[in-house]
């Protein structure tokens, strides 16, 4: 399924994910740099630059999943 | 595959992984009830370059409030109500007849969230991401922005902290219209300075 | 890393395979709590495996190794201690690849270069993370805009020390970086105070 074959109306001219998985890692991300990280970038940033310099050929956003499951070790070890 | 209503269609490697991590952030306490829902909106519907027109229509229709955008973009733009991630730290760059601006990050992805949205699929991808530092100029005339030749371009690599946004020259012949219908006038790739309006 | 596929980590799994993660993970609460180590320490902790082991041992046994490592480097246990109670080897992570930061400094730097200024680029490579493009290395620009002051992200990769120090929008000529006769094209990087040296 294209979700831009839906001709849902764009404000801002054009899909922010092409697929529902997209938006999810990055809601994932964005909670993980919320929760655990107390809203600092900067570990997330890093973890992305290493992939996507790991892998250059490969599609953004699994780059992107790529990062967050590299960051999960760095999280708070639930007691 | 096509699915039905008992046969979802399977799901691909990597959303798999974004489930399994789904999965293992819930478990473990990190996603508040509705977050991603909510998350997804805002960034889908919520924000976007209709917010960075406006910025611009007002700084056209506004010339104190223009050279405040200059001065401190940050504050300017909190000004109309936007801001937060990726847009803590905002610098503005005026296009002229004698300057372009155009903006990239080398590193990563870093783009303007509060005024442009998330960023489209080519400013991500490496061709852009390592040619517009290399050879802008033909960069943008692939991209159908052709500038004469003694037309100063500025690229600005979104290195640190600073996010960029590019004030696009006003077009000609639009003296008399409202900052509505200015701020319709505006695109996204004029914003990042892909285009020239 | 290439041809290891997709994560195996089924969205089904039980917490624990076996009794000792449960500890593992234990454990490593207790000695975050202990050495203070930010999340950018374990990170580094778990990077540090030798890849052989990382590649060949589970998830809870990176924390295990990260836990211990930790444990030993910040003097709460020796590793004859560990190998002891193991009955046997107990592989730690390799050492810290970066020079520690101990000593980040007080408070943030004054800047050391103001607009106008003619600065030159370190030609370094560090071994750890940093944010300094590659190709603006050992190349010369001019300071145009003082920008503020934030956490080094090289310092912040390796422990739990952090440095703020002023930042700087640097414009390179074109034709400088490249040596292909571009004219009337700029390239500006934002960078960090300690990439810089004078020109």
């Amino acid at each position: 399924m294209n979700l831009s074959d839906l001709g849902v109306p764009r404000r801002n001219g054009e899909l922010a994910f092409d697929a529902p998985w997209q938006g999810r890692v990055f809601a994932l991300a964005a909670a993980v740099v919320e929760q655990a990280f107390g809203g600092d970038r900067e570990p997330f940033r890093q973890e992305l630059i290493k992939a996507i310099a790991a892998e250059p050929a490969r599609a953004y956003w699994e780059s992107w999943t790529a990062a967050l499951e590299a960051l999960v070790p760095s999280l708070p070890p639930p007691v | 595959m096509t699915e039905d209503a008992h046969h979802p269609a399977p799901l691909s490697p990597v959303e798999q992984r974004v489930a399994a991590l789904e999965a293992l952030l819930t478990e473990r306490g990190l996603i508040p009830e509705g977050f991603i829902d909510e998350t997804i909106h805002h960034y889908e519907s919520e924000i976007g370059p209709m917010n960075g027109a406006r910025v611009v229509a007002r700084a056209w229709a506004d010339p104190r409030y223009k050279e405040r955008l200059l001065a401190d973009g940050t504050a300017a733009i909190a000004e109309l109500g936007f801001g937060g991630a990726e847009g803590e730290h905002m610098v503005v760059v005026e296009n002229t007849p004698a300057v372009h601006n155009v903006i990239v990050c080398t590193l990563c992805s870093c783009y303007p969230w509060p005024t442009l949205g998330l960023p489209p699929a080519w400013y991500k991808d490496p061709p852009y991401r390592a040619r517009m530092v290399r050879e802008p100029r033909a960069v943008l005339a692939e991209m159908g922005c052709e500038l004469p030749g003694n037309v100063e371009i500025r690229v600005w690599d979104s290195s640190a902290e600073v996010r960029y946004l590019v004030l696009p020259e006003r077009p000609p012949g639009t003296g008399g219209m409202t900052e509505a219908d200015l701020a319709g006038l505006v695109t996204r790739d004029s914003m990042i300075g892909v285009a020239r309006l | 890393m290439q041809g290891f596929g997709a994560v195996d980590h089924a969205p089904a799994e039980p917490p624990f395979h076996e009794p000792w993660e449960g500890r593992a993970r234990a454990l490593l609460s207790i000695v975050a709590g202990a050495v203070r180590a930010s999340g950018g320490e374990f990170r580094h902790a778990i990077e540090r495996m030798s890849p052989g082991h990382y590649l060949t041992s589970s998830y809870y046994e990176h924390w295990l190794t990260a836990a211990a490592t930790l444990a030993v480097e910040h003097g709460l246990v020796s590793r004859e201690d560990l190998e002891v109670r193991a009955g046997g080897r107990f592989p730690l992570s390799g050492p810290v690849l970066a020079p520690p930061v101990t000593d980040p400094g007080a408070g943030v730097r004054e800047p050391r270069f103001a607009a106008g200024d003619r600065v030159r680029v370190r030609d370094w490579h560090p071994p750890g993370h940093t944010r300094c493009p590659r190709y603006v290395r050992g190349k010369t620009g001019v300071v145009v805009r003082l920008g503020g002051a934030y956490s080094v992200p090289d310092v912040e990769a390796h422990g739990t020390a952090r440095r703020h120090e002023p930042t700087y929008s640097v414009r390179f000529d074109a034709a400088s970086l490249w040596s292909d006769g571009q004219h009337g094209v700029s390239v500006h990087v934002d960078l960090w105070d300690s990439y810089l040296e004078p020109a």
